[in-house]
């Protein structure tokens, strides 16, 4: 005791000196927790030592001296609370001059503590990488061995641990000799190598365990959550790059236990932080990172980011257009990146006309923008393009994507209509929250209600579940189907909520109803999951469950919807989202700038869900705006869009680009005018041929009329032969099959007698005499490709699926993950960019289409059109002696041309964009 | 603290896999070498004889079954002792000391592979389909391992691959390089090149000189170009591309006339023939994979004539209906089996016996048996009941494969079925899966190293599947 007081005394006189000075008053140290009391032998309390500087907190944890009054209550290793007897006695920490005294209490010391199976076993068979899917916890074990994934089913391991392997994994009588401490301390072979030392704290918690009778009771309580600290991020730089973690677990008991020894700690990169078996984090070096924490299904990550001094780095101030920029440079300037300079008017004229309206612009708009002069011209394209209807229909193609939108799926005119709809919330830029509660809430027929088509494409209840979650919540909950997320929070009960959203929702011939009943199962238990977004389960059985979830999923407070939707606009035009992959959201996977990210998704809350306004945005900063030309404090930078990405075009970019340097195809602007001249067209057929529609009809009815009546049977076979042909959509219907299913349908109506048919019987019949017309049958497919701009892959309703447009990546649209479209080169690309048929097409047409230029002007027009600028003159005249050479005498000028687009073709600056 | 730099793994994950290891050989997706053991094979050539054969009318007859669902083809005598086939295998059962017969062939679980797509996908990738990710075909997986060693080709060729089966093969989540290559039409077309791998008419090498050079002298203006990595690996693409497209050995390998016309008719001057004649061709010039998944076309040719097989537009093995006919397979009231011709016809059994044993005795005679794996595969067997329709329906209980060459014992059959080949009667029988495992141990690759999909999730290759014993 007396000692006791002799501490004080340092501590008083310090304090006095510090009043008398009248220097700052000096805080005590920050130690968390302020007071620890144990409750048994095995119990321990990790401290977290904190000190404060102008540029944040730091970790003091390992520096800190610690003094415990009575050694025989508790000892202190490296900041962990130790008991080493019953009684109450003081811990005093000291660090950089500054002390904190903690109080302690043991109590229960000597009472016994056996090691709780769920809690303590199944947590440490996770911790040593025992029950990781890459090991036991694969879906077939390893070694005949087999564990549930990070122990999300104790049931699963508890047989396997005790039952199995003729119960000699665990030995009771003799527990040294289990050999699930024989094998991973390497004593007996063990495929999955060392995976436990004696001197471990895992191996007294499995040997204790044995030893206390392997117990594999399962107690009702549940784990509620777990509690880190530091609760907040934290910034690691030179000399103070290490950060001590403690990690609380609460129980549903009321209980809570120290468990940092016990849990599991995972770096999302290993080079910019490592973490060790007890929570010490230490930076290794520029960047930033996420460790996550787990225990049994509960999952907390921390994120850090790593300054380094970077030799010579000085920050140059440069130019902010906008809350993007300021952001944007914040972080640069934290980690020391030093941003590119902002890109030419041809660059960005270029970039910003493929990330909005997917095409290249036609060579007078380049023209006209390059001589424009007003300072503002950059904004002013931007709204332009944001107008256009090649904006609307990109765009939609991309979403299209996601929503599997093919005319396999949805037939006879669906996947138009349903991609005609999405195009229409572009170019009316529906707000995006109305526009995603229209599609999940959507019942009808899908010919006239397009939005409800999503669940056409998607026909099963888990689909829905995986898909929905992941477009909007840019989450991947598939895992949880099987076992609890690997990497977040997500368990299988949160699965099967989702999934009895779509529990009720069922579809006949095409419509889409709520079927009034079906129930999601928790495959383990059977237990009948509640709806997520609904607090009570007993909703009457009509009420539409998606409504709940939509307006949970599109509340303003909605921790994924906003975020996602502005990051994937960020990615679109940046080529890396914030969060990267961007359908992969959790917390071990953190923003590379969250604050950005945070901003951006207000702004898209605050405007009522503008994607315009976000669009803009993000197009008028000097980040967008920033050169592809990367500097020596700047080209490693991969993440924190300091430079802009080169990215190969995608399929759908590539091949118009090619069309449009190749002038094969023209300008959408052509379109509208050609359209008009169609339909001309085709009113004056329909004039025509509706003055023979009486007489047509008449000889039809005579026929029937002297033909033998059908009978029962044949007028089924009929029918049946109908729906059978129908039911082939309609783009791989065969001519013969086409031409079938016309005279049955003919058959069928003219079968009822003149006086009992309806209008829609008439409707048809008149319907089916235009469409015998080949001539007009031809104008309308005329008019329908145009109209829906099926020569364009950027503007099409759905893929055309060609050998060129798979080969460069178009997605088949069997998912909703963007990762389906494959952008990295390949070797067929480059065979096919060399040598394949759509190049050489193309560029065999280009000669046509450039007749009236002459050479110089076709250098220039295909240089403007490919590249959206004027060539060099050492480009031009190295052009120029190519297509006059007289010595490559054994081709013609057409020859030279079709050389000349197929090497514009091929070069890096048309192939990227940059 | 060191500072950042492009680990061999991100270096990877931007998607550079196809072409490091295209251009390198090497193993470029799991980041150390895989190959273990000694590897018994160099290469594998998989036959796919899609459709479901019959295994009761050719590697495993049934003399004793009831005479109503009998096979009317003889069973003979073959080349190895107290080893029998039907005599639609005539041909081939000279060979049979090359072979072994694995005679129970098992889907263990009925349902998952019992239709043709799903079934030719449980054959491309060596895995039941419906997992929770759909594992990429079988040559990928090694493509992505171990490369190939002749560089002026692709790494795995599919040839020709129909349109039907399109879907079926797949690179699934490995990076898109990996995917096979296919070729399409028919060597036995005499107008037929591969697509894409030999110039395009009127390019001759000089003009495609030509147009490289011009393209290089205007490639001045772009100056950020070699900064990016995609762009460095799709200009390096383009290079090995321009190799391929004007090495005389890529043509040559593909070039079906430089075989002598001895050789040519030995294999069959129909479609099959040429087909396995191609198949050994790109075998001999080093392609590590070749699978050929060939169907007589409706409109084929014969001799270097065209020639039609009137009805015959479908003519896989699935033989629902009239699979004894000597023509085609329509008849009245007929159902799913309509488009085939009967299995001892030309274009069915007929190509197929003087092909295999053409393709067997020229492997053996060249060498390459000594370390080429040779599969004779197809998704499962026909019922030993005759239905209806005077034909046979899919089987899933027990169906044959045949395997030669690199180790694989000659003059061996291995398992047996019941009386009417309707179930397995020995203590062994084999998945598609240990198919695939097989192919995997006999190249030396290392099971035990999971594949990663892009989310990070280890996928483990023929995880359900051990090795076939007696094969080694």
């Amino acid at each position: 005791m007396r000692f006791c007081h002799f501490i004080w005394g340092i501590v008083t006189l310090t304090l006095c000196q510090g009043m008398l000075e009248a220097a700052p008053v000096a805080k005590p140290l920050n130690v968390s927790p302020r007071e620890i009391k144990l409750d048994s032998q095995r119990s321990y309390r990790q401290l977290v030592v904190t000190g404060e500087s102008p540029q944040g907190p730091y970790d003091l944890t390992r520096n800190a001296t610690y003094r415990v009054d009575n050694p025989k209550v508790a000892t202190v290793k490296d900041g962990r609370i130790i008991p080493t007897g019953d009684g109450a006695t003081i811990v005093e920490v000291s660090a950089e001059g500054k002390t904190a005294k903690i109080p302690v209490t043991v109590a229960n010391f000597k009472k016994p503590d056996p090691v709780r199976f769920k809690f303590e076993t199944l947590a440490t068979l996770t911790k040593q990488g025992c029950a990781t899917g890459s090991c036991h916890g694969s879906p077939h074990g390893k070694g005949g061995f087999s564990l549930s994934l990070f122990g999300y089913d104790p049931n699963i391991d508890r047989i396997s641990l005790t039952r199995d392997g003729f119960n000699r994994r665990v030995n009771v009588m003799d527990p040294a000799e289990s050999l699930m401490l024989k094998k991973p301390l390497l004593e007996i072979p063990h495929v999955g190598g060392k995976r436990l030392r004696k001197t471990d704290a895992s191996y007294k918690i499995l040997k204790q365990w044995i030893y206390d009778g392997a117990s594999v009771d399962l107690p009702k309580v549940e784990c509620t959550k777990i509690v880190l600290t530091p609760g907040e991020n934290r910034v690691l730089q030179e000399p103070r790059i290490k950060q001590q973690l403690s990690v609380l677990a609460y129980y549903s008991d009321g209980s809570v236990r120290d468990i940092t020894a016990i849990a599991t700690y995972d770096t999302s990169s290993a080079n910019v932080v490592a973490v060790d078996m007890d929570g010490l984090v230490t930076g290794r070096s520029r960047g930033q990172a996420a460790i996550s924490v787990r225990y049994l299904d509960k999952l907390q990550s921390l994120h850090f980011t790593v300054v380094e001094n970077v030799p010579g780095f000085v920050w140059k101030s440069p130019a902010e257009n906008n809350a993007v920029d300021t952001l944007v440079n914040a972080k640069l300037k934290q980690l020391q990146y030093l941003p590119s300079e902002t890109c030419r008017d041809e660059e960005f004229l270029r970039r910003v006309s493929l990330d909005l309206t997917g095409m290249l612009p036609s060579p007078e708009n380049t023209r006209q923008f390059l001589q424009d002069r007003s300072p503002n011209k950059r904004a002013r394209l931007v709204d332009y393009l944001l107008e256009t209807e090649e904006y609307a229909r990109f765009q939609a193609m991309k979403l299209g994507d996601l929503m599997r939108i093919t005319p396999g799926r949805l037939r006879d005119g669906r996947a138009e209509g349903f991609a005609n709809w999405i195009v229409d919330s572009f170019r009316k830029n529906r707000p995006y929250d109305a526009f995603v509660r229209d599609i999940l809430t959507a019942t009808g027929d899908t010919t006239e209600t397009p939005a409800a088509n999503y669940f056409l494409a998607i026909p099963s209840m888990e689909e829905r579940t995986e898909m929905t979650s992941q477009i909007f919540m840019g989450t991947r909950v598939e895992c949880a189907k099987c076992h609890n997320h690997p990497f977040e929070n997500w368990t299988q009960r949160d699965y099967y909520s989702i999934a009895a959203v779509f529990a009720r929702i069922g579809e006949n011939r095409g419509e889409i109803k709520l079927a009034g009943q079906g129930e999601s199962l928790l495959p383990t238990t059977k237990e009948v999951m509640a709806p997520w977004g609904a607090k009570d389960i007993r909703q009457p059985v009509t009420a539409d469950r998606r409504i709940g979830f939509s307006q949970w999923l599109t509340n303003p407070a909605n921790p994924y919807f906003a975020r996602v939707a502005v990051n994937r606009m960020w990615a679109a035009l940046m080529g890396r989202g914030i969060v990267e992959p961007v359908d992969d959201f959790r917390s071990s996977n953190p923003p590379s700038n969250d604050p950005l990210l945070n901003m951006l998704a207000n702004e898209f809350v605050k405007s009522g869900y503008d994607r315009k306004r976000i669009l803009r945005l993000i197009c008028n900063s000097q980040t967008y705006q920033r050169s592809s030309k990367t500097n020596r404090f700047n080209q490693t930078d991969d993440s924190l869009f300091s430079h802009a990405r080169v990215r190969l075009l995608t399929a759908e970019q590539i091949q118009d680009a090619i069309g449009v340097a190749t002038r094969v195809l023209g300008p959408p602007s052509t379109l509208n005018p050609e359209l008009e001249r169609i339909q001309k067209e085709i009113d004056a057929r329909i004039a025509s041929r509706d003055a023979n529609y009486a007489g047509w009809l008449a000889e039809k009815e005579k026929a029937i009329s002297s033909a033998k009546p059908k009978s029962q049977e044949e007028r089924t076979k009929l029918t049946e032969r109908i729906t059978e042909l129908s039911n082939i959509p309609t783009v791989q219907r065969s001519p013969k099959d086409a031409a079938e299913l016309h005279d049955l349908l003919e058959q069928e109506v003219l079968s009822i007698p003149a006086g009992k048919r309806t209008e829609r019987h008439r409707k048809t019949l008149y319907n089916l005499y235009l469409n015998g017309d080949a001539d007009y049958v031809s104008l309308v497919k005329k008019q329908d490709g145009l109209a829906n701009r099926m020569q364009y892959a950027t503007q099409r309703p759905y893929p055309e699926e060609s050998r060129f447009t798979s080969t460069f990546g178009q997605p088949a649209r069997q998912t909703a993950c963007t990762c389906e479209r494959q952008n990295a080169p390949t070797l067929l690309q480059a065979l096919e960019l060399l040598n394949g048929g759509t190049v050489s097409k193309m560029t065999q047409d280009a000669v046509s289409r450039y007749a009236t230029f002459d050479d110089k002007r076709m250098v220039e027009e295909l240089y403007l059109s490919g590249f959206c600028r004027f060539p060099t003159s050492q480009e031009s005249s190295a052009a120029l002696s190519y297509l006059q050479s007289a010595e490559a005498s054994v081709k013609g000028s057409s020859e030279r041309r079709i050389d000349l687009a197929w090497s514009i073709i091929n070069s890096p600056e048309f192939l990227f964009q940059h | 603290m060191k500072s950042l730099s492009i680990t061999r793994r991100n270096f990877i994950g931007i998607g550079l896999g196809g072409a490091l290891s295209a251009l390198t050989g090497r193993d470029a997706f799991a980041g150390e070498p895989v190959v273990r053991g000694k590897a018994q094979a160099k290469r594998v050539l998989v036959i796919f004889e899609q459709g479901g054969l019959s295994h009761i009318d050719t590697f495993d007859p049934k003399p004793d079954a009831p005479l109503e669902h009998r096979s009317p083809f003889k069973t003979i005598k073959t080349s190895a002792d107290g080893i029998y086939f039907t005599e639609l295998l005539s041909k081939t059962a000279k060979y049979a000391h090359k072979l072994t017969v694995v005679r129970c062939m098992i889907q263990p679980t009925p349902g998952i592979g019992n239709s043709h797509p799903k079934g030719s996908q449980y054959i491309f990738s060596g895995e039941a389909p419906g997992g929770p990710i759909e594992m990429p075909d079988i040559s990928s997986v090694i493509a992505s391992k171990i490369g190939t060693s002749a560089l002026y080709l692709p790494s795995n060729i599919l040839l020709p691959g129909t349109s039907e089966q399109a879907y079926n093969s797949t690179v699934g989540f490995l990076p898109p390089g990996y995917t096979v290559f296919k070729t399409g039409g028919s060597p036995a077309d005499p107008r037929w090149t591969v697509p894409n791998l030999s110039l395009a008419t009127g390019i001759d090498e000089r003009r495609f000189k030509d147009r490289r050079d011009l393209l290089s002298s205007l490639n001045i203006g772009y100056v950020n170009a070699g900064q990016s990595r995609d762009v460095q690996a799709m200009s390096s693409l383009m290079n090995q591309a321009s190799d391929m497209l004007t090495n005389p050995l890529t043509r040559k390998s593909f070039d079906i006339h430089t075989e002598p016309d001895g050789v040519r008719e030995k294999y069959g001057m129909g479609h099959r023939g040429q087909c396995y004649l191609l198949a050994r061709k790109l075998i001999e010039s080093g392609v590590r994979f070749v699978t050929v998944d060939v169907r007589e076309p409706e409109h084929s040719f014969r001799d270097g004539m065209a020639t039609t097989f009137a009805g015959g537009n479908n003519m896989n093995w699935d033989h629902h209906d009239a699979i004894y006919s000597t023509s085609h397979t329509n008849i009245p009231n007929g159902g799913a089996g309509a488009g085939r011709y009967g299995i001892g016809t030309w274009p069915m059994m007929g190509s197929t016996d003087q092909a295999f044993s053409a393709l067997l005795e020229d492997m053996d005679q060249r060498g390459l048996l000594a370390d080429t794996l040779v599969c004779f595969v197809t998704e499962f067997g026909r019922t030993p009941k005759i239905n209806e329709r005077q034909g046979r329906d899919h089987w899933t209980n027990a169906f044959s494969f045949a395997f030669a060459g690199a180790g694989v014992p000659g003059g061996q059959v291995v398992g047996s079925t019941d009386r009417d080949g309707g179930y397995i009667t020995s203590s062994m029988a084999y998945t598609i899966e240990d198919y695939a495992a097989t192919i995997y141990e006999k190249l030396g690759i290392d099971r035990s190293k999971p594949l990663s999909t892009p989310s990070g999730r280890p996928m483990y290759i023929a995880a359900k599947g051990k090795p076939i014993p007696e094969l080694f």
